[in-house]
């Protein structure tokens, strides 16, 4: 699905002092599967991420995205898959704060209308949220709450690859499975690439990316 | 593909910080609109006496010249009797003219009507009793209250007037002008707001010769070259041509001129507070905004919510400005303008015009914070920093 080559992303490219947030590597990703990018802080594995879904342009190398190129595309067709292909999940859960739990997941949504917010309250249950919380807003929930809400909101339009950076950051251990589980679960015809640091929940992953300063060191 | 920006879910969950822009945008509504209601009693109450009483009678004074009496002619006496000929003889050529119903000479008297901003004077003629019941007829007037009046120094008065200079019937007529000298003693009402009379000796407020036309015939310039008279600068018209410019020029153009003073100060004012309102809205709302462009929205969808969100408010505060504004207006009618003889018109679709094109020019001026805060939305990056 992803093929990435020669990839590097430089802070600060223009002065002396020359950061290398990613040092220029291939790496070829699965159709599906769950996929776990592991790394110390600092190694890179969420900057890949930004870079492999558009978020973040790398300063050289390319991403092929099915085929096509997506680091030379147009923003219109970066928004368009980030839209409609990619579901995120991020380090921070990054909830609107003004909105419901449901509306969270709402606004991430492709369509509109009951049948889109029944699925919404669907994946929320599925999450282990109560009918009691989707209107409540994020303030009133718990960290682990707001990260189930934000992992909903990543799965509602249904996309072929979820981006989910530490999504079990803010949850107990328990959560942190239960979570691993229905990414692990939604993996089996979809791509979910999944940043950690935290080695423990990999232990279902079907590919490991191992990064170290800015590059890939194992694959597994 | 649809858009999920909701315009109304930020105004629905952030009903405080909303409300008081709204507030704000109703109030400088209402604010607008009702001074301008106050500044157009002014206006509404005059259109009687300026627009309408000089469409039915024209007041008249000429000099020697005009009516070809020259003194000159007359070095032992006779010039006095010579220039009430020809004046009574002009009179006769008038009342014979189509559209003019009567014309006689008369002393007038001076009536003063004051509105919220300024206050005018009209005049009206002191006739003989018998005359009176015509001139009634001619305006549509009918007594209300009190008598006709049959002896020197007796004045029927409009009920507007009435209300307007708190009279009642028996009171002095403009005492501070008039002293002791003439009496109301009956309350007319008519369309027109007229006044009329019995003279009192003599006044010193000068003769004219009162003529009753029909509203085709108000214009005298048309009459007097009907009948073959030259007027000349020193002759005194008051027609419903000179009212109605005379109207223009002191009245609608002084509102005009003060409304726009005014509109332009409270929009000014009303820009900058918006405009300081507005940059704290968006400074709260860019990590929302990068949220949005992360997961796949596009500026153009993120501005589209914005506008739309500052049309809801902009829309509801008119809205509310508006329903105000009809309740000040009423409140106001009730206290303050009818009770003062005064009157009032409520739509003034020019001016709503002018508020909403201001309220279009503060939109514009928005458009430098939202277009800055638009074009710095990045996707996950701003959001780290």
């Amino acid at each position: 699905m992803f093929e990435i080559k020669n990839i590097s992303m430089i802070y600060d490219s223009d002065t002396d002092e020359k950061m290398y947030a990613l040092g220029g590597f291939d790496l070829s990703l699965p159709d599906t599967g769950l996929v776990g990018i592991i790394g110390p802080s600092g190694s890179g594995k969420s900057t890949l991420m930004y870079c492999i879904s558009t978020l973040k342009k790398p300063t050289e190398g390319s991403v092929l995205y099915n085929g096509a190129e997506v680091t030379e595309s147009s923003d219109h067709e970066r928004e368009e898959l980030r839209r409609k292909e990619f579901g995120f999940v991020f380090q921070k859960h990054y909830l609107v704060p003004y909105m419901t739990a449901l509306d969270n997941v709402l606004v991430a949504a492709t369509g509109r209308g009951k049948e889109t917010e029944e699925r919404a309250k669907n994946f929320l249950k599925k999450l282990g949220l109560s009918e009691r919380e989707f209107g409540k807003r994020p303030a009133k929930l718990s960290g682990g709450q707001c990260q189930r809400v934000a992992i909903a909101r990543a799965m509602i339009n249904d996309p072929k690859v979820i981006f989910a950076d530490e999504p079990t950051a803010s949850l107990d251990h328990e959560n942190a499975f239960n979570v691993m589980k229905i990414l692990k679960e939604y993996s089996k015809d979809r791509l979910v690439l999944v940043v950690t640091h935290d080695r423990s929940i990999l232990s279902d992953v079907d590919l490991t990316v191992e990064m170290w300063d800015g590059m890939v060191s194992k694959v597994s | 593909m649809k858009s999920g920006l909701s315009a109304s879910k930020y105004i629905r969950n952030n009903k405080r910080t909303c409300f008081v822009l709204i507030i704000a945008l109703a109030l400088t509504f209402m604010a607008m609109y009702v001074v301008n209601y106050l500044l157009m009693v002014t206006g509404e109450s005059f259109k009687p006496i300026y627009l309408e009483m000089p469409k039915k009678v024209t007041y008249l004074a000429v000099t020697a010249e005009t009516l070809g009496v020259n003194a000159e002619d007359y070095p032992d006496g006779g010039y006095g009797k010579a220039t009430a000929e020809s004046r009574n003889e002009l009179m006769n050529r008038l009342k014979q003219t189509d559209g003019i119903r009567d014309a006689y000479y008369n002393q007038v008297l001076n009536a003063r009507y004051s509105a919220v901003f300024g206050s005018t004077g009209f005049s009206f003629p002191l006739v003989e009793p018998e005359k009176i019941p015509e001139f009634l007829e001619h305006f549509n007037a009918e007594l209300i209250e009190g008598e006709m009046p049959k002896g020197d120094g007796e004045i029927l008065c409009d009920s507007v007037i009435m209300k307007n200079a708190s009279f009642s019937v028996g009171d002095w007529f403009f005492e501070n002008m008039y002293g002791k000298t003439f009496k109301v003693v009956g309350v007319i009402s008519s369309p027109e707001m007229v006044c009329i009379g019995t003279p009192n000796g003599y006044n010193n407020t000068g003769w004219y010769i009162t003529i009753l036309t029909d509203e085709a015939h108000s214009d005298f310039s048309k009459i007097a070259d009907q009948i073959g008279l030259k007027l000349n600068a020193l002759d005194s018209v008051d027609d419903a041509v000179h009212n109605r410019e005379s109207f223009k020029e002191d009245v609608e153009d002084v509102m005009d001129s003060v409304n726009s003073v005014i509109l332009l100060v409270v929009i000014i004012f009303l820009a900058i507070s918006v405009l300081v309102a507005y940059v704290s809205f968006m400074r709260n709302r860019v990590n929302e905004y990068c949220l949005y462009a992360s997961i796949g929205y596009s500026k153009k969808e993120i501005y589209g919510m914005i506008m739309r969100e500052m049309g809801i408010m902009f829309g509801v505060g008119v809205l509310l400005g508006a329903l105000s504004a009809i309740v000040t207006m009423a409140v106001l009618d009730a206290t303050l303008i009818r009770p003062a003889g005064l009157l009032s018109a409520w739509w003034y679709p020019q001016h709503i015009i002018s508020i909403l094109a201001a309220y279009a020019a503060v939109v514009g001026v928005l458009q430098i914070p939202i277009l800055v805060t638009v074009f710095r939305i990045r996707t996950i990056d701003l959001m780290e920093d």
